[in-house]
């Protein structure tokens, strides 16, 4: 009995138009079968009675994603938000005991899911911004970490520091993406009105928290080569190596000692 | 005969009067909290708001641990599902009750998904034996696994099943006696579903076994239509208030907590809510203290 129960109020609670659409399309527009469901009285219907429960679940995740993809949202606008979070919920409910991780799959969902095609149409940057937020998002909460010092790394010995292999902090995420959404997050931050995109330009973004703050920036390419070998677990022999390729061997050394000074500053590297 | 104090659950002390702590005030009650100027005994948590893996969340707990007593207060236990109790959120649960020792752990007599798939909502269960059966073997089991005794809150709803075979209040404490739990009375709820199912809410907080309660809430609702919302955004009403010192009187003292989830305001609108909670408590509850032999003996220790 209750088996059945609940999966027939889930069934009602999630149908994609409503409770009411829902048992129009299967032929009970008038609702008689709920009557040995539940029941509704003189005030309220069974039907609109379970609609509060239908709007609520709708009306409840996307809030939260539009809370945890605040620029996205904004850039879509409150219809556009809405075909989003629905398409998505459709292909992807939730599934974890909690609701902060239910978006957690809209941006591989905006990537690559070929329901979500009609949507790249409309907003070819889109799943690059869920990206970012993502990464925004998972930075804000991932673990706690004790962070590598400048003292501890003053203190390496000569010879240790070409075999060197950086750890990072969890909250570390390299984004490189096709569209410009800086310009959009940006905007979000400043309150501003969305700027539109129309031309995708390659940009890698930085994702970390330092002091509880979440914080990203754009970098450019050689530093993103960089993080991306040291994330990967190159040396840093290699990390010179690579900034020799582009600097040539005088200025490598310079620039990757620089680079690894500002990542540890930033709180990007955890202890050894 | 002289009126006394009712039984207390032994692991569910009068802490006094807390409120819900939400993020836009974290720091405010560290800040306050520090110098004692919080105005509130205790604090309650959501426990899922906790369950990450660090950052500031964490680091805000810790710290408001360390002034005021916290009570755990879960959404996702989803111990009314058909599905298979969630191991992971019990790990998780078990692991953040550790690090916080909290005063209890509490969460709601309903179900909040089914067939794997999470609704995020504190959805009602028939109020049918069978589901008497299936709750109370739950929470039994979570009760083990755990290695303490929860307390399960009314919810507000509005639906009734045609399945339904006694009240909502038979039906909660049928699970609470069965399962040896306690019980979280949210009167707030208990109004709300009186007025949505039409009923008389006295008859349901006059159900409530005292031994078995373990904390009240008090919390705000809006009206939809021809029915009431538990939508947290608003003051406790005064039939709220009213019905709170109805319970108040025959319960005595119990820890109660006040909640605003939705357009919350500053935290001085919540310490005065627990400010007349408090006052309430001791208008109904000292005079039958003050006549109980305990409070005899003890104003004579102190003279």
């Amino acid at each position: 009995m209750l088996d059945a129960t609940q999966r027939r109020f889930a069934a009602l609670l999630t149908a994609p138009d409503g409770v009411g659409a829902a048992l129009r399309e299967a032929g009970d527009a008038q609702g008689a079968s709920l009557a040995g469901f539940v029941a509704g009285d003189a005030r309220l219907d069974a039907t609109s009675r379970l609609e509060v429960y239908a709007n609520a679940y709708f009306a409840r995740i996307l809030d939260v994603l539009t809370q945890d993809f605040g620029a996205l949202a904004a850039a879509l606008g409150r219809e556009g938000m809405n075909d989003v979070a629905t398409a998505y919920l459709l292909a992807h409910p939730s599934r974890h005991f909690s609701i902060r991780h239910v978006g957690a799959r809209l941006a591989a969902y905006l990537a690559d899911d070929p329901r979500a095609a009609p949507l790249r149409v409309r907003w070819p940057w889109c799943a690059d911004l869920a990206r970012l937020e993502t990464a925004l998002g998972d930075a804000f909460d991932a673990a706690d970490v004790p962070l590598l010092s400048r003292e501890a790394l003053a203190a390496l010995p000569p010879d240790a520091w070409p075999d060197l292999r950086l750890h990072f902090a969890p909250c570390v995420r390299l984004l490189r993406l096709a569209w410009p959404v800086r310009t959009l997050r940006e905007a979000f931050e400043r309150d501003a009105t969305p700027p539109p995109l129309v031309t995708p330009a390659p940009e890698t973004l930085l994702v970390w928290r330092r002091d509880e703050s979440v914080r990203w920036r754009a970098i450019l390419p050689l530093e993103a080569e960089l993080l991306e070998a040291a994330l990967a677990g190159a040396p840093f022999e290699a990390l010179c190596a690579t900034a020799a390729g582009a600097l040539g061997e005088a200025a490598a050394p310079g620039y990757a000692a620089e680079s690894l000074a500002r990542w540890v500053h930033d709180a990007l590297l955890a202890a050894q | 005969m002289r009126p006394t104090s009712p039984p207390r659950p032994r692991e569910a002390p009068y802490l006094g009067v807390g409120v819900g702590l939400r993020p836009p005030h974290y720091a405010e009650v560290l800040e306050r909290g520090a110098r004692g100027g919080l105005h509130v005994d205790w604090l309650e948590v959501i426990s899922e708001n906790f369950m990450v893996p660090g950052g500031r969340p964490r680091r805000i707990l810790r710290e408001v641990r360390a002034l005021l007593p916290v009570a755990l207060h879960g959404v996702s236990l989803n111990v009314g599902s058909v599905d298979p109790l969630d191991d992971a959120y019990l790990g998780e649960l078990d692991a953040l009750a550790r690090r916080v020792e909290p005063a209890w752990i509490s969460d709601h007599l309903c179900w909040t998904g089914v067939g794997g798939r999470q609704l995020h909502d504190l959805l009602p269960l028939p109020h049918a034996e069978a589901a008497v059966r299936h709750v109370a073997g739950r929470v039994a089991r979570v009760q083990d696994r755990l290695g303490r005794r929860i307390a399960l809150e009314n919810v507000s709803s509005y639906v009734r099943f045609a399945a339904d075979e006694m009240s909502e209040w038979e039906f909660l404490v049928a699970v609470a006696e069965a399962a040896d739990c306690g019980i979280l009375l949210d009167v707030n709820n208990a109004f709300v579903n009186a007025c949505n199912h039409g009923f008389d809410a006295r008859a349901f907080l006059d159900a409530i076994p005292p031994e078995r309660v373990f904390q009240i809430h008090l919390a705000g609702h809006s009206r939809q239509g021809p029915l009431r919302i538990d939508t947290h955004d608003a003051h406790v009403c005064d039939e709220v208030w009213e019905l709170f010192a109805h319970a108040a009187a025959r319960l005595g003292r119990v820890s109660t907590l006040i909640e605003w989830d939705d357009a919350i305001p500053a935290f001085d609108v919540l310490a005065a809510e627990a400010a007349r909670a408090r006052a309430i408590l001791d208008a109904v509850c000292a005079p039958c203290e003050s006549t109980s032999p305990e409070s005899r003996r003890a104003g004579r220790d102190a003279a």
